[in-house]
């Protein structure tokens, strides 16, 4: 399109080019996009209101109350707190970086296997992860599969010899969970952007002197990295907010922030319950401060993604 | 051939925790230093199997929850994937990342306002309360999904039937639904799949009294039985095999790939 | 049916008037003014993002324009959606409804029409014929060539009989002897039909083949609506000029028929004009000998350059003021570089306009060439040029 005519820009000013953008198409976007938009609104943000509205003690299920910071002076004064946002962090971004590294890994080992990979990848995905809980400790307890195995080989002589996996200080079952769970998720989105790289980029960059891996380095992976981002996002968001994997497969103390919330939930003291809501907010918040945080460093000019230049 | 190799072992590795759930399925007694079980059974398949079992109710009442809420979650995802996927408009980006809030930030704060409307509405422990829940998650994939769907959609169509003579609500049944259609099964699938397995939500708004499929296995897995846990384990993968089924072929292509999400 | 000789301005078959459309603050199409006859071809012809596209669509009723109107049979369209409007679109890709088969595709107008499902599938059926693929109704478009699926496009246009047959670069993505096969199959079924039809086209080659009238847009604005023979020879502009091909620019005095060239020679022309110029003339009009001969519009040149293309030779000539000319001759005439040759440039060769006239307003223009074209037909197109030189000096 060659650059507007001169006179007519000058003519319409300002309010005219923005009467312009919101003209008829855009109009019929914000309708098409208003009954998912407001459904969430109201769900999600309607929500996050009457929580913060029941943390600072002015909705409550017996009285209304007065307003009071008393349960967060209460969820951020105990020591458990520190404790468990430090495990719960631990785990998101141990976690997180590792399925990254690891699927950005397998992407290019299986780029070029095929469908087969993908459908590979595939195979974990619609499991519930209560299903992979399961598995895993039937696999990876004491007296699971593996130390059966591994007895009837005679590399342990009893089950006390197997290391502990599950419900372990360490959280090596929760992370082995999400691991594979996640892993194959982050491999799959990243060999479709992986296909939507056109091969002769690599090409280029060989004839003009780059080794393989100069070429990965420098082509493949920028060229990979909004799939990556968003990747990457949406399974560190998931793992820092699960309940059930760490809450089955975790250590007993410290236990995760969603633990936590939930454990305060469940309390006989019905008092708790505004702790665990202002604990679920304090989570939220650092979850999406976290998130921005993310958006910003990846992305140097975080605004673009907002703006949605590239598909996720 | 190391790709093959590599391939091979990904899917053992990714299949071994299926393993003991299926010989515990069928075990009867299964004791430690045991490879494998001595005597087996059918008998955990035939307590899942009564009528009076939590395991059929859960059954019914999750595909009942899952099937409304897919349901609903396209009727919104549909409209709202077309203007993501087609067209340009201010504040695109913001609204794309609103939609996705609810999967990338914690629910347990928004749950738990949820929960004391739908208290005082009357809806807390019931059907409906639980399907409102689950739009949360079903519509930020749907909407996902079906923007990239769109994306690859060439309004092309649209304009050539018009012009033959079609009207809008002719050219949406007659060529842009069945156009998409193969995209459109995906996000269903994927909705359906997320309501299903979903766990945490159905906890906290079904108040006990709405017992999915996943609330069973929780109860399960918290009790001794391993033998029925592992049965319901794998009751629960039905609608997951079927998908894999359909994905073979409705995944392939890498429109609707892009726009995924986790399960 | 009104009796158009009963109006005193009778109005013609399809007329743009004033279109505008704007997108995000971009003109797209600008003041546009068109007058099209009952039968006729007629080519939009530009550069890609010339909003020769966008008139199509404002056409078909798929964008609504920000300002003016669209008379067909001197109905105004601007409330009637596009499947009423009775025109027929072929895109570029040709849009076969995949999950259709090759018949259904076809009957899909029909049966929007409510034709009976017997009708549908004889209609169908004797369309396919008509562009040569009996016995594909059955097929899937994907088991279609390129060339087929784009006589598919073509036959599910005509089979409704539209009043008006638009296609958008229907050619573009098929290779070069495919399309003139295409070509001719076009305008053998516009023969056929009698339909009006309106071709939206990059190529100029393709639009001088197709089209009765062509028009020239750049920027979003009409530049020049003319017969192909007109826009070759009496260019408005060097714009138009130079999309057409032309090479040879510069600059003159002109005084009725003589001109006045600024490094002292002086050349005839059989165009007449009044002060500064631009002074064109083509490449294949420019007669080089290698032996002076008597006569007039002669230059002495050297030729700087001597490129052999197959079918003509290009030769690049220099006269004694250092003005550069293109001229192509036929590749028997040979000319060793630095060689002195005398270069003759026919009077009725030798086109002139108007000096820094370039992009003016375009609505004025625009008009201008709406009104005088309806009025003049397809004709004489050797008294339009005086017309465009009042146009522009107005604005």
């Amino acid at each position: 399109m060659t650059s507007a005519h001169p006179k007519l820009v000058r003519q319409r000013g300002r309010f005219g080019r923005w009467r312009q953008q919101l003209s008829e198409i855009s109009w019929q976007a914000y309708l098409l996009l208003l009954p998912a938009v407001s459904l969430i609104a109201v769900l999600f943000g309607g929500g996050l209101i009457l929580a913060f509205l029941q943390s600072v003690g002015l909705l409550g299920l017996t009285s209304e109350g007065s307003l009071s910071l008393e349960a967060y002076r209460q969820a951020l004064g105990s020591g458990e707190f520190w404790q468990s946002l430090g495990l719960s962090l631990y785990i998101a971004l141990t976690t997180t970086v590792l399925s990254t590294v690891l699927s950005v890994g397998l992407a290019m080992l299986l780029q070029g296997t095929g469908r087969w990979a993908s459908f590979a990848c595939q195979l974990t995905l619609p499991i519930p992860h209560l299903v992979g809980i399961a598995g895993i400790l039937l696999l990876l307890s004491p007296s699971g599969l593996l130390s059966r195995l591994l007895f009837s080989l005679g590399w342990i002589s009893s089950d006390q010899d197997f290391p502990l996996l599950v419900n372990d200080g360490a959280n090596f079952g929760v992370m082995i969970h999400f691991l594979w769970k996640e892993i194959p998720f982050m491999t799959l989105i990243l060999l479709a952007v992986l296909r939507g790289i056109r091969p002769e980029y690599g090409i280029q960059a060989r004839a003009l002197g780059a080794n393989p891996w100069q070429c990965f380095w420098h082509v493949t992976l920028p060229l990979m990295r909004p799939g990556i981002i968003s990747a990457s996002l949406i399974v560190f968001g998931f793992i820092f907010g699960s309940f059930e994997v760490p809450f089955l497969l975790g250590s007993t103390y410290p236990k995760t922030l969603p633990v936590l919330v939930y454990q305060a939930f469940t309390d006989v003291d019905l008092n708790q319950r505004a702790v665990a809501i202002a604990l679920g907010l304090i989570l939220s918040a650092i979850s999406m401060s976290l998130i921005a945080c993310y958006l910003w460093l990846s992305s140097g000019k975080p605004y673009r993604w907002l703006v949605g230049r590239r598909q996720p | 051939m190391t790709r093959k190799l590599a391939l091979l072992l990904i899917v053992t590795v990714l299949f071994l925790p299926f393993l003991p759930l299926l010989i515990w399925s069928f075990a009867k007694g299964w004791y430690f230093p045991q490879l494998l079980p001595q005597d087996w059974t059918l008998q955990n398949w035939v307590s899942i199997l009564a009528i009076s079992s939590k395991v059929g109710q859960g059954f019914f009442q999750s595909l009942l929850i899952a099937s409304i809420s897919t349901g609903l979650a396209l009727l919104v995802g549909l409209p709202a994937g077309r203007a993501l996927g087609l067209m340009t408009f201010p504040g695109k980006g913001a609204i794309k990342l609103f939609l996705l809030l609810p999967i990338i930030v914690s629910p347990l704060a928004t749950l738990m306002g949820i929960q004391f409307m739908l208290i005082r509405l009357g809806l807390s422990g019931t059907i409906l309360g639980v399907v409102l829940v689950h739009l949360l998650p079903t519509i930020p994939y749907m909407t996902l999904v079906l923007s990239s769907v769109y994306a690859n959609f060439d309004t092309g169509y649209e304009a050539q039937a018009r012009s033959l003579g079609a009207s809008p609500i002719q050219v949406l049944w007659q060529i842009t639904l069945p156009l998409v259609a193969p995209g459109v099964v995906v996000g269903a699938l994927f909705a359906f799949l997320i309501s299903w397995n979903e766990f945490l939500l159905t906890f906290f708004v079904g108040s006990g009294r709405v017992f999915t499929l996943p609330m069973v296995l929780f109860t399960s897995l918290q009790g001794g039985n391993t033998g029925l846990t592992a049965a319901i384990s794998i009751t629960s993968i039905l609608p997951a095999l079927i998908f894999l089924l359909f994905s073979s072929r409705a995944l392939r292509s890498d429109a609707a790939i892009g726009g995924l999400g986790d399960v | 049916m009104f009796k158009t000789d009963s109006l005193p301005t009778p109005m013609p078959y399809l007329s743009l008037q004033n279109l505008t459309k704007t997108f995000h603050g971009t003109p797209a199409v600008r003041e546009l003014w068109l007058d099209v006859n009952p039968g006729e071809r007629i080519s939009l012809l530009g550069p890609s993002g010339c909003g020769k596209s966008t008139t199509l669509q404002l056409m078909a009723g798929i964008l609504q324009p920000d300002q003016g109107d669209i008379f067909l049979e001197a109905r105004s369209l601007r409330r009637v959606p596009p499947e009423k409007r009775g025109m027929a679109l072929v895109l570029q890709k040709g849009m076969l409804f995949p999950h259709l088969s090759v018949g259904e595709n076809v009957a899909f107008g029909l049966k929007m029409r409510g034709v009976s499902r017997v009708e549908q599938a004889e209609r169908a059926i004797a369309m396919l014929d008509q562009v040569q693929l009996s016995g594909f109704e059955n097929r899937s478009p994907s088991e279609l060539s390129g060339g087929q699926a784009q006589r598919v496009a073509v036959a599910r246009s005509l089979v409704i009989q539209p009043k008006l047959l638009l296609l958008d670069e229907p050619l573009s993505a098929l290779d070069a002897s495919l399309r003139s096969d295409m070509q001719e199959l076009i305008l053998r079924l516009q023969d056929e039909t009698g339909v009006t039809l309106i071709i939206v086209t990059h190529d100029q080659s393709e639009a001088i083949v197709m089209s009765h009238r062509v028009a020239l847009m750049f920027d979003g604005c009409l530049r020049q609506v003319d017969t192909p023979e007109a826009l070759y020879q009496h260019p408005v502009d060097e714009t138009v000029a130079r999309f057409f091909g032309g090479v040879n620019f510069f600059p003159a005095e002109a005084q009725q028929r003589q001109l006045q060239l600024s490094g002292g020679d002086r050349l005839s022309t059989e165009h007449p004009q009044q002060g500064p110029v631009q002074v064109t003339i083509r490449p294949e009009q420019i007669h080089v000998m290698p032996d002076p001969i008597c006569g007039i519009n002669l230059l002495p040149v050297t030729v700087t350059q001597n490129r052999f293309i197959g079918t003509q030779r290009h030769l690049t000539l220099k006269t004694v003021a250092n003005l550069e000319l293109q001229a192509w001759v036929p590749p028997s005439q040979n000319f060793a570089v630095g060689q002195a040759a005398i270069a003759h440039l026919p009077p009725d060769a030798l086109w002139t306009f108007p000096a820094q006239a370039e992009g003016g307003d375009c609505s004025e223009q625009g008009r201008q060439l709406a009104s005088t074209r309806s009025r003049l037909g397809n004709g004489n197109s050797n008294h339009q040029a005086p017309d465009q030189v009042e146009a522009q000096s107005l604005s």
